[in-house]
């Protein structure tokens, strides 16, 4: 086990009447890509700016690398790199010099800062746009530019957070490929992002939030074992009648059997022989099929086995102050 | 001072606009000044006339060429309707009769009814042309009179009174010495360019400075420089830091430019404060700036507002037009602006307005308080936006 790079206990956030974070406990380790989960409105982006120490908080403590984390925490602040959710960079500054200004803010030394910034450049592929102002860039160019200037001092913990919004699927796949690369090379990563296949496909263990607390925590196996139906079985048929529904639903490890839009879908838990068992009774009963397919969960079931389905925008809790200005 | 190095880097790409600013300002102020440069204070006019001569004597003739020397005189029918039909359309601006009988009347009318008895006059009530013609003929009959009670036969006297009305009459306008502050250095052509500061220093330092503000204040970048390691008074420090170096430099370019039409280093006490007077509005300009800046409005809008401010504090606060030529209610409205008093002394020091020192240090201690005022405000609005 790797040393704690992150601890959170007990924290604590109110804006006025509402609480924002709830008792909340987080635990992050060295080298870890840990991702921060949660609908609208969880707690997640409030998280971030009391870890970062931008926001003040009611109670609970915030330690980052051992040490306590307050405003003037500026040795601190210095091994942390953020890249924020809308592109922070300067539109009066070419690529080079907006990455140069803001790893500037933590390098002053000149030659060590020039290394810097090239690296980061070379490392999210700006090279052939470092003279372009950031007006003239795509909007992947754009986020990869705004990764390059939370990155280029070297931090030890790089917090994300959903760096790859309204980004097409190539600048995606570059930019994860560049965040895990980042991890790689040491740096342990926070990432906070609403694509659950993304989360999935990079983050060593996830926490899901949810009304300013943690729901669930664990790595993407861990929580997708914390579900009912670990695979789902998709039949393409006519609809049956109700004695194979009873039958179904007598196997051992099947949880819920459903037919719609001609195709009958069966949860079932843990068993490895569920298709088998399934495809038996059919044969069975001497009923026609087409195509049979079978899928495991993906952190997206988790997510609203966990959060529920219902949208989360018209109810009572409002956004967090700080995702209000981001509008 | 990485965020000082910042400030200018981003400055320097407001440099073009701020260029372009300078080159139309001292476009239209070349001109100005010279062409206050040129004006005097008095000029020569002339008069559209209507005479019509009922006594048809030597005297009233030698009375019309005397007039048509320096007048301009329009024939028309003599109707009455018809010269106040020219009147109304300003075709003509005195209309003249001479009574029958001038001539016999000039010497024996009585001196309080002789413009009355000699002649029948047709003008706009309370006009210019009115005062001054009446101003010359009450002239020309005393003179006439006067020469005739001297002895002089009327063919004598005539020539002598016309002799004597047409000699210039040097003007010096002197001002009450205790009230009278002006050099000749700081003239009041030259205070042209000084006025028109006003609108230049509000569309020239709100423009370079707010988009640089905005910038560095605006949600995310701002984030970026909280999470750095430069401590938050340091960043707010380097900012105002950077904010005063570049208005003084702004200060510095538009008083070399203020050489230029000058011609040469400026000289004298006067111009001294000038100088000293445009430095506090750049401060006072500079402050309005970060004031606009903490409502953390978009780039566009604070143009927009700073183009207002400055073309209303302009028109209000006597910039574009002398205070002395502005209605007391406009410079009352403009008294509660800092334009106003930015205006006055570069007014009291050129000679356009008579004020003591006194007025100058008051009208520099009135800049003083509207800078405290905006610095209170923007504390006050910046710690309402930071608890939203």
């Amino acid at each position: 086990m790797g040393k704690t790079v992150v601890k959170i206990e007990n924290l604590v956030k109110n804006y006025a009447e509402l609480r924002a974070l709830d008792h909340l406990n987080l635990e992050i380790e060295e080298g870890e890509i840990f991702g921060l989960l949660g609908p609208n409105g969880s707690g997640k982006t409030t998280t971030i700016s009391c870890l970062l120490s931008l926001l003040s908080y009611d109670e609970g403590t915030i330690r980052i690398f051992g040490e306590t984390m307050t405003p003037v925490s500026y040795d601190l602040k210095s091994r942390i790199g953020i890249i924020p959710q809308n592109v922070a960079v300067l539109n009066e500054l070419t690529v080079y010099e907006n990455v140069d200004c803001f790893c500037g803010l933590y390098i002053k030394d000149w030659a060590q800062r020039k290394q810097c910034v090239d690296e980061a450049i070379a490392f999210v592929g700006l090279e052939d746009f470092v003279k372009f102002r950031p007006r003239k860039l795509s909007g992947g160019l754009l986020r990869r530019l705004n990764i390059a200037c939370g990155i280029a001092h070297k931090p030890e913990l790089i917090i994300l957070d959903e760096p790859t919004v309204a980004v097409d699927p190539q600048s995606r796949n570059k930019i994860l490929e560049g965040i895990v690369e980042l991890n790689r090379r040491g740096a342990t990563v926070i990432y906070t992002s609403h694509y659950m296949e993304e989360v999935e496909q990079i983050c060593t263990r996830i926490c899901i939030m949810d009304r300013g607390k943690k729901i669930a925590e664990g790595t993407k196996d861990e929580l997708k074992r914390t579900i009912k139906n670990t695979e789902t079985i998709y039949v393409e048929m006519a609809e049956p009648d109700s004695t194979v529904f009873q039958k179904m639903r007598s196997l051992t490890h099947v949880n819920d059997v459903n037919w719609a839009d001609g195709k009958l879908t069966v949860g079932c838990a843990g068993g490895r022989h569920n298709l088998l068992q399934i495809m038996e009774l059919i044969r069975s009963e001497n009923l026609d099929f087409g195509r049979v397919y079978s899928e495991l969960p993906t952190l997206n079931d988790v997510f609203l086995t966990i959060t529920g389905k219902e949208l989360r925008d018209k109810n009572e809790r409002p956004e967090e102050p700080t995702a209000k200005k981001k509008k | 001072m990485q965020v000082f190095k910042l400030f200018f880097k981003i400055a320097r790409s407001k440099i073009g606009i701020s260029l372009l600013f300078l080159a139309v300002f001292m476009t239209i102020c070349f001109p100005m000044t010279r062409a206050t440069r040129e004006q005097s204070n008095f000029e020569e006019t002339s008069l559209s006339l209507y005479i019509y001569d009922e006594d048809q004597s030597e005297a009233s003739r030698r009375l019309i060429e005397n007039l048509a020397a320096n007048n301009d005189i329009v024939e028309l029918p003599h109707d009455r309707q018809m010269i106040l039909d020219a009147m109304y359309y300003e075709i003509v601006d005195y209309a003249l009769v001479i009574r029958a009988g001038y001539e016999s009347r000039l010497l024996n009318a009585d001196e309080d009814t002789a413009e009355e008895t000699l002649f029948e006059t047709y003008h706009m009530h309370d006009s210019y042309a009115a005062a001054m013609m009446s101003l010359y003929l009450n002239d020309y009959v005393r003179s006439v009179r006067t020469r005739m009670a001297l002895g002089l036969e009327l063919p004598e006297a005539i020539p002598e009174a016309e002799k004597d009305l047409a000699r210039e009459i040097p003007v010096e306008i002197v001002a009450d010495p205790a009230k009278e502050i002006k050099d000749e250095n700081f003239t009041e052509s030259f205070s042209v360019f000084f006025r028109l500061l006003t609108y230049i220093f509000v569309a020239v330092i709100t423009n370079a400075l707010c988009p640089i503000l905005l910038s560095l204040n605006s949600g995310d970048q701002q984030k970026r420089i909280q999470c750095s390691s430069v401590s938050t008074s340091s960043a707010i420090a380097q900012t105002f830091l950077g904010s005063a170096v570049m208005v003084v430099l702004i200060w510095l370019t538009f008083m070399a430019c203020g050489m230029i039409l000058y011609g040469g280093f400026y000289k004298g006490m006067n111009c001294a404060l000038a100088v000293g007077d445009a430095f506090l509005f750049a401060l006072l300009t500079a402050m309005f700036s970060i004031f606009l800046c903490s409502f953390r409005l978009g780039t566009m809008a604070v143009g927009m507002i700073s183009q207002i401010v400055g073309l209303g504090m302009s028109f209000l606060c006597g910039a574009f037009l002398p205070q002395s030529m502005l209605d007391s209610s406009v410079l009352t409205v403009g008294k509660l602006l800092p334009g106003y008093w930015y205006v006055k002394a570069i007014d009291i020091l050129s000679g356009a307005q008579t004020g003591t020192m006194h007025d100058i240090w008051v009208c520099f201690g009135a800049q003083a308080g509207f800078f405290l005022l905006l610095l209170i405000l923007t504390v006050i609005v910046s710690s309402c936006q930071m608890k939203r």
